[in-house]
């Protein structure tokens, strides 16, 4: 027993090293990661060749690490030990005042940006379309008073002078900076890079705004809340003890579409309604709004008496579309991202008059998509 | 394989140490050379067959040597063919590119292709080890090895073989026959191997890090600069002196004692002093395999100091096959020269802090011939050490210097004796057992969260 007490480092070492092998061995493995959203590696085949060139030995050491016991333990042990070090942002989230957590900063990509901005403008110009852009600002800038003391700068203010000195005079650009700052309800989700559905109905009566559109009246919408929301900055973050977030479903009664979906244009599946209720069971809540990422979204509004309405976006406009169709009777959504296809044959032969851009401003500094646009 | 990975620790280690202790011991050093071929064939398994070829052509020079040893001439021919064979293994494998490189400057060699060899990781230390080896033989400082597999197991063993200590034959001749393994022994290579595993880890992949950060970020600023390159002294100073740890550690839990690699460089206070305590058994081996039969100081001042100058030209080109290693060495070579003809008189007459602060200033500069493979990159970088061009420091750049701040401050202590001179006192206390284990829990696991977490484990010694 002595010895024992006088070689406690090892006896604790080999336990340690020796339990988390059997668990590793042991223990059931995942094929999916929600936190990370992405499909966990399989054991590699092994072949004469794979082994004889080492891809086997690398790509069993993912392998490992992807199944590793007490994975998610050991990624909120490092975020901590991080965080306890003074070291916030060093998972590329910041951990900021009142549960919020920031994406750090993008570095301020000017050329791509205002490349992509030309791409928009050119598009709307060729197609003939009433147009405009959203970009939305940055958590981190609207909500500066909440970062954590020492982090570095979002550059929302150079990106929209960049922004909208390319546009000038060739598309309006819906800037919600003010509307922002200025705003009582949660805009941003404090675990989630997105806009709230506050946030995103504020978006909307600015687009209203800018295309003579009468916006619905907030109280025309009974709001149903979900209160165990987990986004993606809190899935990144590893900080596992942050309070969960409310998602807010606001529903219109009065509104019934149908939601056509697929990622080339088929029409491949419908959907009655802009919510996708299935999703605030799961990990991430956020693909209640019109199910998530796809390439093509067609929303009909029999009852609407509007034209048709072109909106190419990333995930940011999955909330604020569902409010844009009580005046449309057609919405064509796309994402750059997942369709590969032009765009202008889709333009002519569904009749679309007008396109809304809507991007979150992180993604217009750096999406290599939109160069594509067509 | 690198001893930095959830690989190693969790299944190389344990199943070696498992199946190492079952076996009766005079199976042990026949596993030890199996193991050791795994664990070198991992990455790169076709290197293996260069590795059996070094260590078969090793031993034979042994054995032959010791066949011939009534007949000096036959010896010494024995020795010059195995130097070179080794030597033109390690240059063709390592400096081919870089001889090519050179002879196209010679006009009509101009379009002289430039090989794409791969470099076997480890081959600038077990070319060392072996060569050690066939020079004690020769030189009649230590038996011959009868056994292959005991000098296999030598050669190849796994604790030193990626990034040394470059263990010299003699040092662990009486090991490789009899090990006394014990608890004692493996409890004491259990703490070391977690101190260099933290070292490694927790310290210079941060450093390493917040180095990439600050040297990619051109506008930084002047303060950013020399905090980058501070950086990137703790990391080579944490990552390599971690690794000789986790060496040492793991050579201990096996029964093997090899000798300290480095003895808290940064504390020197002359040139002279850095290099004796800074990757000692590099300097260890070209001392008494080099500068010594050279003549060392026996022949005269200018001899001496030629001497010095081919050793530190070699001990750069050992690095790295390229001409800012080969700089970075002479740097050191004429700074040792001036150190030995009077400075060395006059730095010990001097207080204590004007030494440190001449000796870190000119080892961190160094870092930067280290680092940069470019005239243009020394140059360039150096303009942001001594310009304010681009102000004192950059917001950003403010806001990285701050959040590694807390860790910036734990390895600049760390690098000193004090956590070593604590412990000490505390040797014999009886709560001392408990802290020693809290402090390798929290090492080995905060390391796996870092592992975990991150792939960011590159291993800067890889390169050598």
């Amino acid at each position: 027993m002595k010895k024992l007490y006088q070689h406690l480092s090892s006896v604790v070492f080999l336990v340690l090293v020796f339990v988390l092998m059997l668990l590793f061995i042991v223990l059931p493995k995942q094929e999916y990661s929600s936190n990370e959203k992405r499909v966990l590696s399989d054991f590699p085949a092994v072949s004469a060749q794979s082994v004889f060139d080492g891809s086997f030995g690398t790509a069993f050491e993912t392998y490992l690490s992807d199944h590793f016991p007490l994975r998610s333990f050991f990624v909120g042990l490092n975020s901590y030990y991080q965080l306890m070090l003074g070291n916030n942002g060093a998972t590329g989230i910041y951990k900021g005042a009142d549960g919020y957590l920031f994406s750090k900063p993008e570095a301020l990509k000017a050329d791509r940006l205002t490349r992509n901005t030309g791409y928009l403008s050119t598009f709307a110009e060729k197609n003939n379309l009433n147009a405009a852009l959203l970009a939305v600002p940055t958590a981190g800038y609207i909500l500066d008073e909440k970062l954590p003391a020492v982090h570095e700068e979002y550059v929302d203010e150079e990106a929209f002078a960049l922004i909208q000195n390319s546009l000038a005079g060739r598309m309006p650009l819906i800037d919600m900076r003010n509307t922002f700052r200025s705003a009582q309800e949660q805009i941003y989700y404090r675990t989630d890079h997105h806009i709230t559905s506050a946030g995103s109905y504020l978006c909307y009566q600015a687009i209203c705004n800018q295309f003579g559109l009468q916006p619905v009246q907030r109280s025309s919408f009974s709001v149903q809340t979900s209160e165990d929301f987990y986004g993606t900055t809190y899935s990144r973050s590893g900080l596992w003890f942050t309070k969960p977030d409310t998602v807010e479903i606001w529903k219109d009664e009065n509104l019934s579409v149908k939601v056509y979906v697929s990622e080339d244009g088929s029409e491949d599946w419908t959907h009655d309604g802009l919510f996708f209720m299935h999703h605030l069971d799961a990990d991430d809540q956020y693909p209640v709004f019109l199910d998530g990422n796809h390439g093509y979204v067609h929303i009909r509004n029999e009852n609407a008496t509007g034209g048709k309405l072109l909106i190419v976006k990333d995930s940011y406009a999955h909330c604020l579309t569902g409010f844009l169709a009580a005046h449309y009777s057609d919405i064509y959504m796309i994402d750059l991202r997942y369709y590969k296809l032009s765009i202008s044959p889709l333009v002519a032969e569904k009749g679309i008059d007008s396109v809304l851009f809507v991007y979150g401003l992180d993604n217009l500094m750096t999406d290599s998509n939109i160069a594509w646009l067509e | 394989m690198v001893f930095s990975s959830l690989l190693f620790i969790f299944l190389f280690f344990t199943v070696t140490v498992t199946v190492y202790y079952a076996l009766p011991k005079r199976f042990r050093n026949g596993f030890l050379l199996a193991v050791n071929l795994l664990f070198y064939g991992y990455g790169e398994p076709v290197f293996v067959l260069l590795m059996i070829f070094s260590i078969t052509l090793n031993w034979c020079s042994g054995l032959l040597l010791q066949k011939c040893s009534d007949n000096k001439t036959k010896q010494r021919i024995i020795l010059i063919v195995n130097v070179l064979v080794n030597i033109g293994l390690l240059g063709y494998f390592k400096y081919a590119g870089f001889v090519c490189g050179m002879l196209r400057h010679i006009p009509g060699l101009s379009e002289l292709a430039i090989p794409e060899i791969a470099l076997p990781i480890g081959i600038s230390f077990y070319t060392f080890q072996t060569m050690s080896y066939v020079i004690d033989v020769y030189r009649g400082d230590c038996r011959v090895q009868k056994s292959f597999v005991a000098f296999g197991a030598y050669v190849s063993l796994f604790p030193q073989l990626i990034a040394g200590p470059i263990v010299r034959y003699h040092d662990v001749a009486d090991q490789l026959d009899t090990r006394h393994e014990n608890f004692a022994e493996f409890d004491k290579g259990v703490k070391i191997f977690l101190v260099g595993l933290a070292k490694k880890v927790l310290i210079a992949n941060r450093m390493g890090q917040l180095w990439d950060v600050l040297r990619a970020d051109e506008e930084a600023g002047l303060v950013a600069a020399w905090v980058g390159i501070l950086a990137y002294s703790l990391q080579i100073y944490f990552d390599f002196s971690g690794y000789s740890d986790m060496a040492i550690g793991l050579g201990h839990m096996f029964g093997f004692d090899f000798l300290k690699n480095f003895d808290y460089p940064y504390i020197s206070k002359s040139i002279t002093e850095f290099w004796r305590r800074w990757h000692i058994s590099l300097g260890t081996w070209f001392r008494e395999y080099v500068y010594i039969p050279l003549g060392g100081n026996r022949k005269g001042k200018v001899r001496q100091i030629l001497n010095i100058f081919v050793v530190w030209a070699l001990t750069g080109l050992w690095h790295g096959a390229s001409w800012n290693f080969v700089f970075w060495g002479v740097y050191f070579g004429i700074l040792l020269t001036i150190e030995k003809l009077f400075l060395l008189k006059v730095l010990k007459k001097l207080p204590a802090f004007i030494s440190h602060i001449y000796t870190l200033f000119l080892v961190v500069i160094s870092w930067i011939f280290f680092y940069f493979e470019t005239t243009d990159g020394i140059f360039s970088f150096m303009g942001r050490l001594f310009s304010l061009a681009d102000g004192w420091v950059s917001q950003n750049a403010a806001a990285t210097i701050l959040t590694s701040l807390p860790l910036l401050l734990i390895a600049i202590v760390a690098c000193t004796p004090l956590a070593k001179t604590i412990r000490q006192k505390l040797e014999n206390k009886a709560f001392v057992p408990v802290t020693d284990a809290l402090a390798g829990v929290a090492s080995l696991l905060l390391s796996v969260g870092s592992l975990v977490y991150d792939s960011y484990n590159p291993f800067l010694y890889f390169r050598f």
